[in-house]
C-alpha cells in the first residue's frame, strides 16, 4: 500500500512538473480581424468626451456567423497539431459578458477609461501572440472569389511576426470549407514563421516600449538634471542596457520632459519562471531611481508591451 | 496508358543521386492539415534506375531539405524545408533514416503509383525523368524528427 502511495506521489509530481513546463510557452489567441468585424457590422461606436471608440462584438459574431467559428477552429487545430499553447476565444468570451464590458466602459471610476472586450481579454489572459483572421467573399454567379489572410501580431510590441494570405479564385466550395483548405494548406508556412519568432524571443528576449514623462510642475529635465555625475537620460539608458537581455536597452532620443525607449528586450520569464510584462519589469528601475534621486515615479498607464512612467508627480 | 517503373533492373551500386524537383499539384487541396500531395520529378541516366522507391526517397528528401513551393490557388501554401541546414547537419541520422527505408512509413503513392502519359520522359540519350504523384504525412514526419531531437518543436523551445 505504501509502495502504491509512493508511486502515486511520484506520478503526480511528474505530471505537475510537465504542466509547469507547458505553462512556460507563449500563449496564442485567434481573433477575427478588426477589418472583418467592421465589414460584417459587429461593432459599436461609443463616443465619450468627443472621442469615438470602437467596441467589437465578438460574442455576436460567433453566435451569428457560422463560417467564422469554423474558420477559427481550423486555425486552432493547426496550433494544437504543432504543439502551440493557445486559448479558444469562444470559451473566453463566455467568461466575459459583453454587457459587463460596456458597463466598464462607462464606469465612473475616476480614470475615465473605456475598455473594449478585446482589451479586457488581452489584459486578463495575457496572450503573447494575437492571431487575426480575415476573409472576404465575392460572389461571381454560382462561384466565389475568396480572399483570406492570417496575421500574427506580438501583443508586447504590436509587431507583425507571421503572416500568410491568398486568394481562392472561382471556387464552388462553401466558404468554411474553402477557408479550412486554405488554412490547412498554409499551416506549415505560418507555423514555421511563428517557430522562428519564438526562437528569437527565447534567445533575445521580448520587445517592449518604455516611456518616461516628467509630471507637470515637477521641473524635471531629462537632459539637464543629473543622477550622480551623468545626465538623467544617460543614467536611465545605462540602467536599461545593464538589465535588458543581451544589453538591448532600446533606443530613443530624449527631449526636456520625455524620454521614450523602443525595442527594449526584457527576459521572457522572471526569476520565478513566470511570464513578465513591461510594467512588472520596470518596477526595479523605479525603486533604484527613487533611491538615487529621491524622485518618485509610477506607471501611469501601460499594456502588455508598453509602459508610461510619470516622474516627479504627486 | 499508365506505366509503372519497377525496381527489378536496378542494382545496389547504381543508386542514383538526389536529383529531383518537387512541384505542387493544383487539384489536391485538402481541408486536413498535415498531409501534402505533390509530384516528384526524379532524374537519372537510365530509366530503370528511377524506381518507385527512389522517387519516394527523393520526395521525402525534398520535404526535409528543400521545401515545397505552394501553388497560386490560395489553398496550397509553401512548405518550408524542415532541415534548412541540410543533410550534412545530421548525416549519421539521415544515413540510417534513408538507408533502412524508415522514410517509407511517411509516404504513400496516390492511385497505387499509376502514372500518366508524360510522366516518363527521355530528355536526351543519357537522361531520363520520371514523375510520380505522392502523399506525404508531413505532420508525422515532423513529429518523428521532433521526438528524435533533430528539429525543435514549439513546446521544446521554451522548455527548461
Amino acid at each position: 500500500m505504501k509502495k502504491l502511495f509512493a508511486i502515486a506521489i511520484i506520478l503526480c509530481s511528474m505530471s505537475m512538473s510537465a504542466l509547469a513546463q507547458e505553462a512556460e510557452m507563449p500563449n496564442i489567441i485567434v481573433f477575427p480581424a478588426n477589418v472583418w468585424m467592421n465589414g460584417q457590422g459587429y461593432v459599436k461606436n461609443v463616443t465619450r468626451d468627443g472621442v469615438t471608440k470602437r467596441l467589437y462584438q465578438y460574442a455576436d459574431a460567433f453566435a451569428t456567423n457560422r463560417d467564422l467559428g469554423r474558420a477559427v477552429t481550423a486555425v486552432q487545430k493547426v496550433f494544437a497539431d504543432r504543439g502551440f499553447r493557445h486559448e479558444d476565444l469562444q470559451n473566453l468570451l463566455q467568461n466575459i459578458d459583453e454587457d459587463a464590458a460596456m458597463d466598464m466602459a462607462f464606469d465612473a471610476d475616476g480614470e475615465g477609461s473605456e475598455t473594449s472586450v478585446a482589451e479586457q481579454l488581452m489584459d486578463e489572459t495575457k496572450p503573447d501572440i494575437r492571431v487575426n483572421l480575415d476573409f472576404s467573399v465575392e460572389q461571381v454567379g454560382p462561384r466565389r472569389n475568396i480572399s483570406w489572410e492570417l496575421q500574427a501580431v506580438d501583443a508586447y510590441c504590436n509587431n507583425q511576426v507571421a503572416s500568410v494570405q491568398g486568394n481562392i479564385p472561382l471556387t464552388t466550395d462553401p466558404v468554411d470549407l474553402a477557408i479550412r483548405k486554405a488554412v490547412a494548406g498554409n499551416a506549415d508556412d505560418f507555423s514555421q514563421q511563428l517557430i522562428n519568432y519564438f526562437l528569437d524571443l527565447r534567445d533575445n528576449g521580448r520587445k517592449i516600449i518604455v516611456v518616461f514623462k516628467a509630471a507637470k510642475g515637477s521641473g524635471i529635465d531629462f537632459r539637464k538634471n543629473k543622477v550622480g555625475t551623468m545626465p538623467m537620460f544617460m543614467w536611465i539608458s545605462k540602467w536599461m542596457k545593464s538589465h535588458a537581455v543581451n544589453g538591448a536597452g532600446g533606443s530613443g532620443s530624449p527631449s526636456a520632459n520625455k524620454y521614450q525607449l523602443k525595442n527594449v528586450r526584457i527576459p521572457f520569464y522572471d526569476e520565478n519562471g513566470e511570464s513578465t510584462n513591461a510594467q512588472e519589469w520596470v518596477m526595479a528601475l523605479l525603486e533604484e531611481f527613487a533611491s538615487e534621486t529621491g524622485i518618485t515615479a509610477y506607471p501611469q498607464r501601460g499594456s502588455l508591451g508598453s509602459v508610461y512612467l510619470s516622474l516627479g508627480g504627486e | 496508358m499508365t506505366m509503372v517503373v519497377t525496381s527489378t533492373w536496378a542494382k545496389k551500386d547504381e543508386t542514383p543521386d538526389y536529383d529531383y524537383e518537387l512541384s505542387s499539384v493544383k487539384e489536391t487541396a485538402s481541408a486536413t492539415s498535415g498531409y501534402k500531395i505533390f509530384k516528384v520529378w526524379s532524374y537519372a541516366t537510365k530509366r530503370q534506375l528511377l524506381t518507385q522507391e527512389i522517387c519516394m526517397r527523393n520526395a521525402i528528401h525534398g520535404i526535409l531539405f528543400k521545401g515545397l513551393v505552394g501553388s497560386d490557388t490560395g489553398t496550397q501554401g509553401n512548405v518550408p524545408a524542415m532541415i534548412p541546414d541540410g543533410y550534412e547537419s545530421h548525416k549519421e541520422y539521415f544515413d540510417t533514416f534513408f538507408g533502412s527505408g524508415e522514410y517509407k512509413q511517411f509516404i504513400q503513392l496516390t492511385s497505387r503509383g499509376a502514372q500518366q502519359a508524360g510522366d516518363v520522359v527521355q530528355i536526351n540519350k543519357k537522361r531520363w525523368k520520371v514523375g510520380l504523384l505522392v502523399q506525404v504525412n508531413v505532420n508525422a514526419l515532423r513529429k518523428r524528427l521532433e521526438k528524435d531531437r533533430i528539429v525543435e518543436s514549439a513546446a521544446n523551445i521554451f522548455r527548461r
